[in-house]
């Protein structure tokens, strides 16, 4: 039994290279040719790939902020209402609202907050956990956690064409140009 | 003369404030010394917080710099010259201190013998608390700040000519011991020099606020001094974005550290609310005092701490220089908010004195300053990884 969508039919074209270099050169012809629906695989993080394959920010440093935010104010409020609302002690004089006295919670809840923002919001902006990918499809794949690097054009991309994009990437002198299914 | 002067090369053009500086130095320490005939307390206790404030900037300089030397990382290889120039000027705050021996009777009320024997708090602090103590200590700092300072400099012209690890790793150990050294001896000197302003009072963490309130100023007038260099013909396309976002980012962890130890302070003592240590908060707290610390919270914390999240503002010389201004004038009104209550009182003063010895002070020091990083290039060029440092763009820029 099948969860979700069952997809048939073509995911992409991918393109294997031998170098890192070829890797973000190919991606940034792409990028040029005007393709936007990409991605891009390698063992190891690659310096200027993401701008290459056009990736844009994701909203996670928001996200992030806005877990910190309102950790803050739950923790303030946690503790005033616990001291001030629900059980007022008189504890050395002072009085009932000592907010020095909050900070330190309010600056845990703070760092737990964002930090379960970033964690989580990081594993659901990349949709994880993914089971399944249709790259992983090709045979040789597997390389690419190793010394190999892969370009796939996605057929979803506006400007994909079968012939045009696999020509287009048989021009990148790749080790291989493979079509991935669903 | 250093190995890696170029007659050819490109100059920054800094050399040019140099006489400015100094005429402006000159100009405030005259009208300061006037302002001793007029009254010479004010004079000492306005000349102690200028002082302060342009020591830490040296005494953090020297620490950041050998905190860079241990770590290594790319964020210091570019700011290695400036800091290492300014450390260096150490031997400048030597004569600087002296004015300060001078007028321990009118900033330190335990150098009054009598005063404090009346007190019994006071008296039992004595051993520590005297001026023969005092007056070899300080010169103790100073020996052991400028050695470190001129060492690491000699090292460092061995290495560029001998290119040997074992140089290298030579001065990495100078490095490392200096950093237990300096937090030590700025613990004390910090004692000495600002908190026994206020002899009954004490606090574990004054110290430590101190070392890492050296480390903010040194880290904001860097980044000030690389977002004035960005501009010029010379340095532009040396220094990137990414450098900027480096600095930023420390400017970012020693305002937090800084927010972190001086709140833990507060929250303590005024938590235990003991006779001893709870006037210094009292005072800090009352009126103008008052209004200056909630300045302090504000601007030497909120607002850079805010802003030094954005990286569009890390990113440009521009607006992180503003930044790194915010950050250096707070430096100053905190070290004032320190020191000065403990003799006015609740009565907020600032006087013209202040002013003329702010400028005094920094008058000289720029131009020392500058002195040090005449001849050299502003990129330390023989240094390992420097290209990566820079990836593209002229290395070669003399100061």
């Amino acid at each position: 039994m099948a969860i979700g969508k069952v997809r048939t039919g073509l995911y992409g074209v991918i393109a294997e290279f031998t170098s890192p270099a070829d890797l973000v050169t190919a991606a940034e012809a792409a990028r040029d040719a005007g393709y936007t629906e990409m991605d891009a695989f390698s063992p190891f993080p690659i310096h200027g790939l993401h701008e290459a394959v056009g990736m844009k920010s994701t909203g996670m440093s928001a996200l992030v902020l806005g877990g910190g935010i309102i950790g803050g104010l739950s923790g303030f409020f946690m503790c005033w209402y616990a001291n001030v609302i629900s059980y007022p002690l008189n504890i050395g004089g002072k009085p009932y609202n000592s907010w020095p006295a909050w900070i330190p919670i309010t600056f845990e809840c703070t760092i737990l907050l964002a930090a379960f923002a970033a964690v989580f919001g990081m594993l659901a902006l990349n949709g994880l956990p993914m089971p399944y990918h249709p790259v992983f499809n090709v045979r040789r794949f597997d390389q690419a956690s190793r010394d190999k690097f892969f370009l796939v054009i996605q057929a979803r991309d506006p400007k994909f064409d079968f012939d045009r994009v696999w020509k287009f990437l048989e021009a990148l002198h790749p080790r291989e140009v493979v079509d991935v299914p669903w | 003369m250093t190995p890696d002067v170029r007659s050819s090369t490109p100059v920054t053009g800094i050399a040019r404030w140099r006489m400015p500086s100094l005429i402006a130095g000159i100009i405030g320490l005259a009208l300061s010394i006037a302002g001793y005939f007029v009254n010479p307390q004010t004079f000492f206790r306005a000349y102690l917080p200028s002082f302060l404030f342009w020591f830490s900037i040296v005494a953090g300089s020297l620490a950041v710099l050998m905190l860079q030397y241990v770590t290594g990382g790319e964020w210091g290889l570019m700011i290695r010259r400036p800091l290492g120039a300014s450390a260096r000027t150490m031997m400048w705050m030597v004569l600087f201190f002296i004015p300060i021996v001078f007028g321990m009777k009118y900033l330190y009320p335990w150098s009054d013998t009598a005063w404090a024997m009346a007190d019994e708090n006071v008296r039992q602090k004595l051993d520590w608390l005297n001026w023969k103590r005092f007056l070899i200590f300080a010169a103790l700092y100073f020996a052991l700040w400028n050695l470190w300072a001129w060492r690491i400099r000699i090292l460092s012209l061995k290495f560029y000519e001998d290119r040997s690890p074992f140089t290298e790793l030579k001065r990495r150990k100078w490095a490392a011991s200096g950093l237990a050294m300096i937090v030590l001896t700025l613990t004390f000197a910090s004692i000495d020099w600002m908190l026994s302003t206020e002899p009954k009072f004490s606090s574990t963490m004054y110290g430590i606020t101190f070392v890492v309130g050296c480390g903010l100023s040194a880290l904001a007038f860097v980044t000030f001094f690389f977002a004035q260099l960005a501009n010029t013909d010379a340095m532009r396309g040396v220094l990137k974005p990414n450098h900027f976002r480096d600095l930023g980012n420390l400017m970012l962890a020693f305002v937090m550290f800084y927010a972190y130890t001086t709140f833990s302070e507060f929250l303590l003592i005024w938590y235990a609310n003991v006779h001893e240590e709870i006037p210094h908060y009292l005072v800090r707290n009352t009126g103008m005092w008052g209004a200056v610390a909630f300045s302090v919270a504000m601007f030497h914390f909120f607002l850079p701490f805010g802003l030094l999240l954005m990286r569009p503002i890390k990113d440009k010389p521009k607006t992180i220089a503003i930044v790194a201004v915010i950050v250096i004038v707070m430096r100053y009104v905190v070290l004032y908010w320190l020191v000065a209550p403990s003799w006015y009182g609740e009565h907020f003063t600032w006087s013209w004195m202040d002013l003329t010895s702010l400028v005094g002070i920094g008058g000289v020091w720029i131009w020392a300053f500058i002195g040090q990083l005449r001849g050299q290039t502003i990129i330390p060029i023989h240094e390992t990884w420097v290209e990566e440092a820079i990836r593209e763009g002229a290395l070669k820029v003399n100061a």
